[in-house]
């Protein structure tokens, strides 16, 4: 009987039936299988997930992978917390209904985060977005990590005006309110600086930035606040 | 399921203890944390009636007396450790045993409120006894709907109740949340101990509620509470009782599959 319910279709009968003879490892196997072709609802692969993470800690089998797969299943259960957390306006806003998501990929989340259908966007979901590069599938072809990155980092500077104010004058010192530099103080915090920031010149190359990059106050306001930035780590060296 | 013992002579002694601590305000919180340990004594051993006693000892102003106590005391309006974390117990004490009680009305409205069908007329019934019949049907359908309609109502009042323990907000059910260097050891063992002994009990209690009353999408939802890394319910489990509750939620499923519905309870296309 194990064998048939097997099959694809079967395969939720077959969860219930490891269950009920007591095999919580073939149960656990089973709906991770089950979370893992789930994409077309959200909240059924986090049921799915949810399950299979209970059912690996109710085995009582010696099966050494078990707590690798829990925390596999964690980091699934992390991204569906992402994709909750998404503002339901924004939601809204690319037609999707909040009650009712598909499940997103990691590079999707992202954009969404950073996107302007996140019309209130600020310096977390930038984080958040940041946060995801580490879900995103570095194997896969149709995807630059390093373009992804500036990506956000681009949008995040695009969140803020970077008009020169005549009264204002200490202009270094408004950095501060700016929704990029206030990503870089949360990713300082988390240690991930060096690693998530990208140089200046590569920055100021961003595409997305290239009619703001000719822009002198803009210029001068970024090598002032990253000059800042390098100081602040020699520091702490 | 909640029992309730009988409360002995020793008991209403204990209970009683605390009147002599809330003569004067000055007490108030030595007052509520001996409360606090009664309470949890009582409780450990399910005298949830017992701890009910103790509670209501407590004067309703306890908290506000307490922050003024302490305020006349030092000028200062933020508590000591000790002082916040019995606070904290307290209100956890209470919605447990709300979670409780609703819990228990429940059940005897399940079991017990239940109308009794009237039996059929056997054979060549007259036409007066039909008649007879008929009305009490009709009878009785009325007070089944009033009674599904009712049962409902202190299903989603035990839920939510249940729920308030469960994900009791800052850090769980009887968790401190300030560390306190002076803290008693055997007080943090017991609320460890409280937590394993009903936070998997409230979960199989809240299973019972929802799948009895037909809500299976959300008995089966119950995983994502208990898995969840944010409250880690889980932990508080051992093997057997994850067994247990996974066979209870796979009834659930198995429920919603007789019914041709998404084994999961979930919208199926739009």
């Amino acid at each position: 009987l194990s064998k048939f319910l097997d099959g694809d279709n079967v395969k939720y009968l077959s969860w219930l039936h490891e269950i009920k003879r007591g095999n919580y490892t073939g149960a656990h196997y089973a709906l991770a299988d089950l979370a893992k072709n789930e994409t077309n609802f959200l909240s059924k692969k986090k049921t799915l997930l949810s399950l299979s993470k209970l059912a690996a800690l109710a085995s009582e089998g010696s099966d050494d992978n078990l707590a690798d797969n829990i925390e596999v299943i964690n980091e699934e259960l992390d991204l569906v917390l992402h994709q909750e957390l998404l503002p339901s306006h924004t939601v809204e806003g690319v037609g999707m209904d909040p009650d009712n998501m598909r499940v997103l990929k990691p590079q999707e989340l992202i954009e969404l985060y950073v996107s302007d259908a996140n019309t209130d966007a600020n310096e977390l979901d930038v984080k958040k977005a940041l946060d995801l590069l580490r879900h995103v599938d570095r194997d896969d072809d149709g995807l630059d990590f390093d373009t992804l990155k500036l990506h956000i980092w681009s949008r995040a500077i695009l969140m803020d005006s970077w008009e020169e104010d005549p009264n204002d004058t200490d202009p270094l010192n408004s950095n501060r309110d700016k929704v990029f530099f206030k990503t870089v103080n949360l990713v300082y915090i988390d240690g991930d600086l060096e690693f998530l920031l990208p140089d200046l010149p590569v920055l100021m190359a961003s595409p997305e930035l290239a009619e703001l990059s000719k822009q002198p106050h803009f210029k001068f306001l970024m090598r002032g606040g990253y000059e800042q930035i390098r100081s602040t780590l020699e520091q702490v060296d | 399921l909640a029992s309730d013992l009988v409360i002995t002579e020793a008991d209403k002694a204990r209970i009683n203890a605390i009147d002599w601590l809330v003569f004067d305000e000055a007490h108030r919180s030595e007052a509520l944390k001996q409360a606090n340990a009664i309470m949890r004594s009582f409780i450990v051993v399910k005298k949830h009636a017992a701890a009910r006693q103790v509670f209501e000892k407590l004067p309703s102003d306890t908290i506000d007396v307490i922050y003024r106590q302490w305020h006349h005391k030092t000028g200062t309006g933020e508590l000591p450790p000790s002082d916040s974390n019995a606070i904290r117990e307290y209100l956890c004490m209470k919605a447990y045993l709300d979670a409780v009680e609703s819990f228990n009305d429940w059940f005897s409205l399940f079991h017990k409120g239940q109308p009794a069908k009237p039996s059929a007329v056997e054979g060549k019934a007259s036409f007066t006894d039909r008649v007879a019949f008929e009305h009490k049907m009709k009878q009785y359908n009325i007070e089944k709907e009033r009674w599904m309609h009712n049962l409902l109502t202190q299903t989603k009042t035990t839920r939510d109740r249940i729920y308030n323990v469960l994900l009791f907000a800052d850090g769980g059910w009887l968790t401190d949340t300030v560390e306190d260097p002076e803290a008693e050891e055997p007080r943090q063992h017991q609320m460890n101990q409280l937590r394993k002994l009903h936070l998997p009990g409230l979960c199989l209690n809240l299973h019972t509620v929802l799948h009895s009353s037909g809500l299976y999408p959300e008995a089966v939802q119950i995983a994502d509470v208990v898995a969840s890394e944010l409250h880690r319910l889980y932990q508080n489990f051992d093997k057997e009782s994850v067994q247990h509750l996974l066979a209870m939620i796979s009834k659930s499923s198995a429920c919603l599959l007789d019914e041709n519905k998404d084994p999961l309870g979930k919208l199926e296309g739009k």
